[in-house]
């Protein structure tokens, strides 16, 4: 189960691999329906044969146990699983208080001081659990981190900010980099402008160099799993 | 043995039962309210194309630009929902009950009050989305009362509009529902025993068919299995329009007999959405009582959940009725019978439970909701898959079996699995929440909701519409007019969906008035496939509307005469 996790983006297969099943089984799943098509003309069958015939009963069999197969193999993925294994007292557990609002993120880092005037983008070290407490002040907002700084990276993670909760949510950033935050959740005419920035810098024993630039893939895993 | 000496090379006709001159004329008003409003919310949605495209034609900047776009969009998604594939649930459902049950509709004057009340929810969606209200299709509170600056937005006038119409859009699905339940729950239902294959008539190629069938010692007991009208005591009623018995052993499935497969379909849709709605009423009722302080006076969690308890439901509702209908087109255009094969019923108890559960799957990332809730989200989202399965190989095997003509009606109904299929894949991804961390909310679940509505359902109901159209008006709509739609909707359709899935897949964000640079490639493109399939639904009005206008030929009048002259005796061919 590891080894597929770690073959896999983050959380699942990651959003490339979602593609191309996705345009496999629609190539293949048109082909199959024009095979059909063209064959159907073709046949020559008998009651008898139509009777010995059982193949629904080996495809519901065999459709269940793919089902089966695919929520055994997510069951690690799901939020109660991911997080349970999380020690919440670990002493590199950072913390991030995530401030969501028409159209704004607030993104402090517990420990650190709020410098008036300073930038609210977030800085984090890689390599070490990130514990994202969310809280929106007025309407739904979604919390989604795109693996990079440009437009057109693939979503890392997210989670939805319902007002009046804490929405908890837990990471660990492996690359150093920057990370564009936008909301998912529509939430008023100027959803789309509503972004943030999160600078993931390498644990201090590394070099300074290796901070990955501007336009450079990141990415993570999920803490725990 | 070849199959040509023993099955007419024709289709055979519809059941025999006439379904009243009132339900044809509420049926074909329902048909046509629903293509005018496909056209109006089919305009929307080029609106928001072009806007995306930066083609001058609209033209108004920044703020204004996106309130444009968002009351658009609320409008479209609505409309498409509650005025077009709601619709043609509802007009199919008055048609199939009472055609396939053999029996007047109950509660004709609630049937045609549906049709007015619908339509009002409509131009109330309509007015409100003139109004500015933009909150989405979904309209997830408290963003319906705190649109930001209500001067550049919406107010509270808009937000109420938009609520009372989505009342009534609850009212109008419940007496749907339970006019379906007053039709199939009293008087006399067609029954018959499930058997493996062939059902055959009393007094129909008796010759051939019987000695067919006696090659099998199952089949000789067929004199007992004729379908035949019979009022079933309650508890064996609901077993049988649940399709719960075709679990049971054969001599149980004796004694709790099969009815339509349209009957099953039509009842578990409504049982579905009756189940629903109360979700809707919750999330309204929430909406109404926060008019004053929405930010501290209601649980949003709850209201959501509640809302989604009600909207994938709604889901299922423009569907699961129409996969009953494949069952009828399939073997009327295949030259088989096959009314009670055990595999096409052994889905619909799952399509229940399957159906009313699967909404949890909107909540994954609401990391607050209770872990049972997450863990029946998964569950529920890859049950339903399972059924689903199944329906899709039942049909192709079907059809792969028979001789098909490929009509423009099955080439429709062939569309529309395929467009199923394809976004019920989708469905299997968001399904599972390592997979949906990366679709949800992108223009990917855009692409999902396009392939499972316009190219699922809507293109099943467009296959019975050319395929019932002869028999409510007694004429033929045109065959050019039908192969341009066909081909038009299928290459704008799949086009549309796909393309959204492609980059929405690659981080496109779903409603993103502006949308990121990295997809601006992708807007032309989409217009083009929005317009395709807009020329298509003109065409396919034009042809609705010269058919109804026109006189019937005489070709037509004595294929009409000729069909319902045969005597309609206690039997049904075919469901």
């Amino acid at each position: 189960m590891s080894n597929m996790v770690n073959l896999a983006a983050n959380y699942g297969w990651g959003p490339y691999t979602l593609l191309y099943i996705f345009i496999i089984t629609v190539i293949v799943g048109a082909a199959g329906l024009l095979i059909v098509m063209a064959t159907t003309r073709m046949k020559t069958q008998t009651f008898a044969s139509k009777k010995r015939f059982h193949f629904e009963r080996y495809w519901a069999i065999g459709t269940a146990a793919v089902l089966i197969w695919l929520w055994v193999i997510s069951y690690p993925w799901m939020p109660p699983v991911a997080f349970s294994s999380i020690n919440p007292t670990q002493k590199n557990i950072q913390v991030v208080d995530v401030t969501a609002g028409q159209w704004f993120w607030l993104m402090h880092k517990e420990g650190q001081p709020i410098t008036p005037g300073q930038t609210p983008h977030l800085t984090i070290i890689a390599g070490q659990p990130v514990k994202f407490i969310a809280r929106s002040v007025d309407v739904n907002h979604g919390l989604g981190i795109f693996a990079g700084p440009a437009d057109g990276s693939p979503i890392l993670l997210q989670m939805q900010v319902v007002p009046g909760l804490d929405n908890v949510f837990y990471y660990t950033f492996d690359k150093p980099g920057y990370y564009i935050v936008r909301c998912l959740e529509y939430c008023g005419y100027a959803h789309p402008y509503m972004t943030s920035i999160i600078n993931v810098l390498p644990q201090p024993t590394s070099s300074p160099n290796t901070l990955t630039p501007a336009g450079g893939v990141a990415g993570g895993g999920p803490a725990g799993v | 043995m070849q199959r040509e000496e023993h099955y007419p090379r024709e289709p055979p006709p519809l059941p025999q039962y006439d379904i009243s001159p009132e339900l044809k004329k509420l049926v074909l008003m329902f048909m046509g309210a629903m293509l005018i409003n496909f056209l109006i919310a089919g305009a929307l949605a080029i609106g928001m194309r072009t806007i995306q495209t930066d083609v001058p034609i609209i033209k108004v900047d920044g703020i204004a630009q996106n309130v444009l776009f968002y009351a658009l969009l609320t409008a479209h998604g609505q409309v498409m929902f509650f005025g077009v594939v709601c619709a043609n649930t509802i007009w199919f459902g008055y048609y199939a009950v009472s055609k396939w049950g053999r029996k007047p509709l109950a509660g004709m004057g609630w049937a045609k009050a549906s049709f007015w009340i619908m339509e009002a929810s409509v131009i109330l969606i309509f007015v409100a989305g003139l109004s500015g209200f933009g909150a989405g299709w979904y309209n997830l509170m408290p963003l319906t009362f705190l649109p930001g600056h209500p001067s550049v937005t919406w107010g509270s006038a808009a937000a109420i509009t938009f609520l009372v119409a989505d009342v009534i859009v609850g009212v109008y699905i419940t007496i749907f529902c339970i006019v379906i339940f007053a039709t199939l729950l009293r008087g006399k239902l067609p029954v018959g025993t499930q058997i493996f294959e062939y059902m055959h008539e009393k007094d129909r190629d008796k010759g051939d068919e019987v000695s067919l069938v006696k090659e099998n010692k199952e089949a000789q007991n067929i004199e007992k299995e004729f379908i035949h009208q019979e009022n079933l005591p309650a508890s064996v009623r609901w077993v049988s329009l649940i399709g719960i018995n075709s679990w049971f052993p054969k001599k149980w499935r004796d004694v709790t007999p099969a009815v339509p497969i349209v009957c099953v379909a039509a009842f578990v849709t409504a049982l579905v959405q009756i189940i629903g709605n109360p979700g809707l009423f919750v999330q309204l009722a929430s909406g109404f009582a926060s008019l004053q302080n929405p930010v501290a006076s209601s649980n949003w969690l709850l209201t959501k959940n509640a809302w989604w308890f009600f909207a994938h439901p709604i889901v299922y509702f423009p569907l699961l009725l129409f996969l009953g209908g494949i069952y009828f087109l399939a073997p009327r255009y295949g030259k088989e019978r096959v009314p009670f094969f055990k595999w096409n019923y052994r889905t619909w108890p799952f399509y229940l439970a399957f159906s009313t559960l699967v909404f949890s799957h909107h909540v994954f990332m609401d990391i607050p909701n209770p872990v049972w809730l997450q863990m029946m989200a998964q569950t529920a989202s890859l049950g339903i898959v399972w059924p689903s399965g199944m329906t899709i190989i039942t049909v192709l095997v079907f059809t792969w079996r028979s001789k098909m003509t490929w009509n423009i009606t099955t080439r429709f109904f062939i569309a529309g699995i395929a467009g199923w299929m394809f976004g019920g894949f989708q469905g299997t991804e968001t399904g599972m929440w390592g997979t949906d961390m990366y679709l949800h909310n992108t223009l990917s679940m855009v692409g999902h909701i396009h392939l499972i509505l316009l190219m699922g359902p809507l293109l099943f109901a467009f296959a019975v519409m050319y395929a019932i159209i002869p028999d409510l008006t007694k004429k033929h709509m045109s065959k050019t007019l039908g192969e341009i739609h066909f081909w038009l909707t299928c290459f704008g359709g799949f086009g549309l969906a796909i393309l959204f899935n492609i980059i929405g897949t690659e981080g496109a964000v779903r409603r993103e008035a502006d949308i990121a640079s990295a997809f601006h490639w992708a807007m032309p493109y989409l217009l083009f496939f929005a317009l395709l399939v807009g020329i298509a639904q003109f065409l396919l009005v034009y042809n609705f509307a010269t058919t109804l206008r026109r006189k019937p030929t005489q070709n037509e009048t004595t294929e009409y005469e000729k069909l319902h002259s045969q005597p309609a005796g206690e039997g049904i061919t075919y469901t």
